[in-house]
C-alpha cells in the first residue's frame, strides 16, 4: 500500500511542479482567489493582529466587566419554542449556575402538542421559571420571541434555545461588550457542538462550527462585518430591539434582526468567551433539511428583503453593506462561481482530470489543517477539540461537495420558486400573509 | 289548647299488641320513668328544642338497649326537617299497626346484640351506629344540609359528634369501613377548609405573586405579517385594531391576525402571568386555602356488613376465634378457594365430594361466659378434627358455624358426621342441658358448574 502511495503522489505533484506557476493559477483560480485568501491569508493576518492586541483587549474587557458588575442590570432571558418542555428543567439548572444572576426567565410555549404546558406551568409554580406563557395556537418562532419580548422587563434581552447549555460565565460574558461601547446593541454568543462524539455528521458540524461560527465570527466581528447572531445564544439591548419592532417573520430571523439593528445605526459584535453548547443534527437527512432552510433564508432576506443596503440612500452604511455583501458573496456568488469553475475545468482540462482532481483535494486537505491551526490558536477548549483533528481530512468532501450541493438546491428553489414561504417551520397563516406582503 | 292538656297529663302510655309506647312532650316526663319497660317513644310536641332534648336523652343513654329504642314523632306535630332524620319517622296514633311492625323488628333485633360494657367514646359510638344499622336493618344515607359545616348531615351519627368534631366523625366511619364492619356507597366528595373543615368556600382567581384578587385578563393579539405579538390594548384604536409595529389595520381574525392566548395582569403588583392561582376562601373562618391544601373527603351512605354484625354479637371475643383458627382450622375465604378447586377437580375426575355445615342453632354458644366459651370452642375444634379423615378440610366462619370439605365421599350423611354430631351434643349436654337438636348438620354433594358461594347460601336458608 505504502509503495503505491509513494508512486502516485509524486506523479501529480511533479506534474504541477513542471507545468509552472501560471498554469497552476489558471487551473486552481477558484481556490487561490477565494478559498486561500479568505480562509488562510485573512485568518492569519487577523490572528496575528489579535495576538498582538491580546493584552489590550483583555484590559478593555476587564474594565467593561467591572462596569457591568457595578450596574448589575436586570436582564430578561427569553426562550421561545415548540415542544421544548423536556429540556426546561435541565436548562433552569444550568442557568442557576451562572455567575450573573440578576435575570428573569421567560418561556414561551408556541403551541406545543406534548407535555410542555404541564412541565412549564409546574416549573413556574415552583418558581424556577418567572413567566411561562403558552400560545394555544402556534404562531411561529418570531411571534413567540416577540411575545416574550412584550412581557420582559429587563434592560437587556438574552435569547436562548431550550436545548442549549452554558459555561458558568456565559451570560456575564455576553453582556460585557455592551459596556465597551454605547453603539453596541447586540452581541452574539459562541455556539459550539456538544454532541460532537455522537456521529460522523455531528463531528463534521463541530469542525464547521469551529471554523465558521467561532473563528469566522471573531474575524467578521473584528472587521465590523459580523452579520448573524445565532438564535441559540444572543443578547440585545431592550430599547433598541423594541424600537425596531422585535423579530420579523422567519426563517432566518436570527440574521434578519442583526441586519435590522445594523440598519438602525448600531453595532453588532461577537463575544468568543460567551460559550454555549448545542446539539447538532446527528443524521445527514436532518442536517440537509436544516441547511436547506438556512440557505433559502439568505436569498429571501439578504438578497430580497434587505436589498436596499446595497444602494446608496439615507441609511447607507459601509459596514452593513460589507456585512451583507460578504455574506452574499461568500455564499451565493461563490456558489455560482464554483459551478462556473467546474464547467471551466471540464471544457478546458478534461484530458488532465487525473491531475486536477487529486490536486484540488490535496489543496483543500492541506488548507483544512492549516485552518485548524488557527482555530487552535483561538480556542479555549483546545484539548477536547484535538479529538476532532483526524476528521478534518473529510472536510473538503463535507463543505466542498455536500454543503455546496445542498446550498445550490436551496438557492435554486428559493430564487425561482420562493419555496421558503411553504416551509412548515412557520404556520401557514403567517407564511401566506408574508408572501402576499412580499417579505 | 290540646297541648296544655297533655302537659298536665305527663305520662301517657299506650298499650298495643303486647308493646308499650310512651308518649312524651318534655324531657322531664321521661326522666323519672324507667325506660327499660317501654318499647318505643312517641314525641308529641311542636317545640323543636324539647324534641331535640328528648332524642339526645334517649340516643345518648349509656344503656344500649335504651339508646336503640324506636323514637317516633306524632304526625300531628310539625318539627324541623333536619331533626326528623334522627328519629324513626312519623306515627299515626290512629293507625298504630305499621309502627308496631317496626317496633317488633327493632325490639327482636336488639335482643340479638350482646350488651357489653365498652370503653372509649369512638368505640361506644361505633357500637351504637352498628347496632342502629343492625336493628333498623337499613342504611344511613347522608342528607345535604347548608347548616352543616361539611354540607352533609348523617342521620343518627351526627347525634354523637359536635359540629367541630366532623373530622373524627369521618375518620371513625373510614376506619369502620377499613376493618370491614361497615360498607359504604360513595355519594359525593367534599373539599374542606384546612383550618376549620368547613365546606362553604368561595373560589377566586388570584395573582400568584401577591395573592391579590384584583387581576384582569387580556387577549393576546398576533399580527401574522410582521409577527408582532402584544395584548389587545396595544392594538386598540378608536376605529378598531391597528398594529403598532407596522401600522396596518387588523381586519379579519384568522386571516391577518389571531388571538393565540390571554394574559392576566395584577392591578396590585403589576405582575403579568398566564396561570392564575386559585384560592378557596373559607366563608366561616376567612382562611385562604390553596386548592391543593383543601382536605378532600368522601361522603357515602353506610350499611353494616356481616362482619360488622358478627362484631356486634361477639365484640372483643374475636380473639378467641383467632386462637381457634390457629389450631389448624382455616378461614372461610381460604376454604372457599380450596372448595372451588375441588369443584374443578370433580368436574374432570367425575368423583363425588361433599361440603358439610355444622351450625349451633340460636347462637347457643353466646349464652356462655367468655372463659367457658373459649374452652368450649377449643373442645369443639378438637372433637370435629378428631373424627375427620386426613383429606378432609375444616373451616370456621365463627364459633357457631363450621364448614367441612369431604373429598371422595359418596354417602349422603357419612358416618363420621354422625359421630361428630353425637359427640358435640354430648359436649353441650355436659355443660348446659342441651339437646342434640340444637346442633344442625347439613351436607351438600358437589355438582359441576355450581359455585361455593351458592352452596354456602343454601345452607343459610
Ligand atoms: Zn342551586
Ligand atoms: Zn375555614
Ligand atoms: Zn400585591
Ligand atoms: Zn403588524
Ligand atoms: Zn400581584
Amino acid at each position: 500500500m505504502s509503495f503505491h502511495i509513494e508512486n502516485i503522489v509524486p506523479e501529480y505533484i511533479n506534474y504541477w511542479h513542471e507545468v509552472g506557476l501560471s498554469k497552476f493559477i489558471r487551473v486552481f483560480w477558484y481556490f487561490i482567489l477565494f478559498e486561500f485568501t479568505r480562509y488562510i491569508v485573512i485568518d492569519y493576518i487577523i490572528a496575528f493582529i489579535f495576538g498582538a492586541n491580546k493584552k489590550k483587549r483583555a484590559e478593555k474587557f476587564e474594565k467593561a466587566r467591572q462596569l457591568l458588575r457595578l450596574e448589575n442590570p436586570f436582564v430578561s432571558v427569553i426562550i421561545p419554542g415548540k415542544n421544548e418542555g423536556k429540556h426546561l428543567f435541565k436548562l433552569t439548572r444550568s442557568l442557576a449556575e451562572q455567575t450573573f444572576s440578576n435575570f428573569e426567565l421567560i418561556i414561551v410555549d408556541d403551541g406545543s402538542d406534548d407535555d410542555t404546558p404541564i412541565i412549564g406551568k409546574n416549573l413556574e409554580r415552583l418558581g424556577l421559571i418567572d413567566k411561562f406563557i403558552r400560545n394555544e395556537m402556534r404562531g411561529g418562532k418570531a411571534s413567540a420571541a416577540n411575545l416574550a419580548l412584550r412581557y420582559s422587563s429587563g434592560k437587556f434581552i438574552v435569547h436562548l434555545d431550550a436545548d442549549c447549555s452554558f459555561d458558568y460565565d456565559a451570560i456575564e460574558n455576553v453582556l460585557v461588550p455592551f459596556y465597551m461601547s454605547p453603539k453596541i446593541a447586540a452581541v452574539g454568543g459562541n455556539v459550539k457542538v456538544r454532541n460532537y462524539k455522537e456521529s460522523l455528521c455531528s463531528k463534521l458540524q463541530a469542525i464547521e462550527y469551529l471554523k465558521t461560527v467561532s473563528v469566522g465570527r471573531i474575524i467578521t466581528s473584528y472587521l465590523g462585518i459580523y452579520k448573524i447572531i445565532s438564535g441559540a445564544f444572543g443578547a440585545f439591548r431592550a430599547d433598541v430591539i423594541d424600537a425596531i419592532g422585535g423579530w420579523d417573520i422567519g426563517p432566518g430571523l436570527d440574521g434578519d434582526i442583526t441586519v435590522k439593528i445594523r440598519k438602525s445605526g448600531y453595532k453588532v459584535c461577537f463575544e468568543p468567551s460567551a460559550i454555549c453548547l448545542t446539539n447538532a443534527p446527528s443524521k445527514f437527512k436532518v442536517l440537509t433539511k436544516q441547511r436547506l432552510r438556512w440557505d433559502k433564508s439568505i436569498i429571501r432576506f439578504r438578497v430580497r428583503k434587505h436589498k436596499d443596503v446595497y444602494f446608496p440612500n439615507a441609511n447607507f452604511s459601509w459596514s452593513t453593506f460589507f456585512a451583507l455583501a460578504e455574506n452574499v458573496f461568500y455564499n451565493v456568488v461563490l456558489d455560482i462561481l464554483w459551478w462556473f469553475y467546474i464547467i471551466d475545468i471540464i471544457i478546458n482540462y478534461s484530458s488532465q482530470l487525473q491531475f486536477v482532481i487529486p490536486m484540488n483535494f490535496t489543496l483543500y486537505f492541506v488548507m483544512s489543517y492549516v485552518q485548524m491551526c488557527s482555530i487552535y490558536v483561538f480556542s479555549e477548549r483546545r484539548k477536547e477539540e484535538l479529538y476532532l483533528w483526524p476528521y478534518v481530512s473529510l472536510m473538503s468532501i463535507y463543505t466542498g461537495t455536500y454543503l455546496r450541493i445542498v446550498r445550490t438546491a436551496a438557492y435554486y428553489k428559493e430564487f425561482f420558486f420562493k419555496r421558503s414561504f411553504e416551509d412548515t417551520w412557520n404556520p401557514y397563516k403567517s407564511s401566506a400573509q408574508a408572501k402576499k406582503a412580499g417579505l | 289548647m290540646l297541648n296544655v292538656l297533655r302537659h298536665n297529663d305527663r305520662t301517657n302510655k299506650i298499650q298495643f299488641s303486647g308493646y308499650t309506647l310512651l308518649r312524651v312532650d318534655h324531657i322531664s316526663s321521661i326522666q323519672q320513668e324507667s325506660l327499660t319497660f317501654v318499647d318505643a317513644i312517641i314525641i308529641d310536641t311542636e317545640n323543636n328544642e324539647h324534641a331535640t332534648d328528648l332524642v339526645f336523652f334517649i340516643r345518648k343513654n349509656a344503656d344500649l338497649a335504651i339508646a336503640l329504642k324506636p323514637i317516633f314523632i306524632n304526625n300531628t306535630c310539625q318539627l324541623n326537617k333536619t331533626f326528623e332524620i334522627h328519629t324513626d319517622g312519623y306515627i299515626d296514633l290512629n293507625e298504630l299497626s305499621i309502627a308496631i311492625n317496626r317496633v317488633d323488628i327493632i325490639t327482636k333485633r336488639s335482643k340479638r346484640i350482646s350488651h357489653k360494657n365498652t370503653v372509649g367514646h369512638d368505640y361506644q359510638v361505633k357500637q351504637k351506629i352498628l347496632a342502629f344499622l343492625f336493628t333498623r336493618n337499613s342504611t344511613i344515607v347522608p342528607i345535604t344540609n347548608r347548616a352543616s359545616l361539611i354540607g352533609y348531615s348523617f342521620p343518627f351519627i351526627d347525634l354523637f359528634y359536635k359540629e367541630e368534631e366532623v373530622m373524627s366523625k369521618l375518620s371513625m366511619l373510614e376506619k369502620s369501613v377499613e376493618c370491614g364492619h361497615l360498607s359504604t356507597n360513595l355519594k359525593d366528595f367534599v373539599h374542606l377548609c384546612k383550618r376549620c373543615h368547613g365546606n362553604y368556600l368561595n373560589f377566586v382567581e388570584a395573582c400568584p405573586k401577591c395573592d391579590s384578587i384584583d387581576i384582569k385578563a387580556q387577549d393576546i393579539v398576533h399580527h401574522f405579517v410582521c409577527a408582532h405579538v402584544a395584548p389587545e390594548k396595544d392594538f386598540k384604536t378608536k376605529d378598531g385594531l391597528a398594529c403598532p409595529k407596522c401600522d396596518k389595520q387588523l381586519r379579519h381574525i384568522g386571516i391577518d391576525y389571531d388571538k393565540p392566548s390571554s394574559m392576566y395582569s395584577c392591578n396590585c403588583c403589576n405582575h403579568e402571568f398566564q396561570t392564575a392561582k386559585m384560592i378557596a376562601k373559607c366563608i366561616d373562618c376567612n382562611a385562604e386555602n390553596e386548592l391543593s391544601a383543601l382536605i378532600k373527603k368522601a361522603i357515602g351512605s353506610y350499611s353494616i356488613t356481616s362482619a360488622g354484625e358478627e362484631w356486634l354479637r361477639g365484640g372483643e371475643e374475636q380473639s378467641s376465634q383467632v386462637s381457634l383458627l390457629n389450631d389448624g382450622v382455616m378461614t372461610l375465604s381460604l376454604f372457599k378457594i380450596i372448595a372451588s378447586q375441588e369443584l374443578k377437580r370433580i368436574t374432570i375426575s367425575k368423583s363425588t365430594s361433599q361440603i358439610a355445615h355444622i351450625l349451633f342453632v340460636n347462637e347457643r354458644l353466646d349464652t356462655f361466659d367468655d372463659a367457658t366459651k373459649k374452652l368450649l370452642v377449643k373442645e369443639i375444634g378438637a372433637i370435629i378434627k378428631s373424627y375427620l379423615l386426613p383429606s378432609d378440610v375444616m373451616a370456621a366462619d365463627n364459633y357457631n358455624s363450621y364448614y367441612l370439605l369431604l373429598p371422595e365421599t359418596k354417602e349422603q350423611f357419612p358416618k363420621r358426621l354422625e359421630t361428630i354430631q353425637y359427640n358435640l351434643g354430648k359436649l353441650l349436654g355436659d355443660n348446659l342441658q342441651e339437646r342434640l337438636l340444637d346442633i344442625k348438620i347439613q351436607t351438600h354433594q358437589l355438582i359441576e358448574k355450581e359455585t361455593v358461594d351458592s352452596i354456602i347460601k343454601q345452607f343459610h336458608k
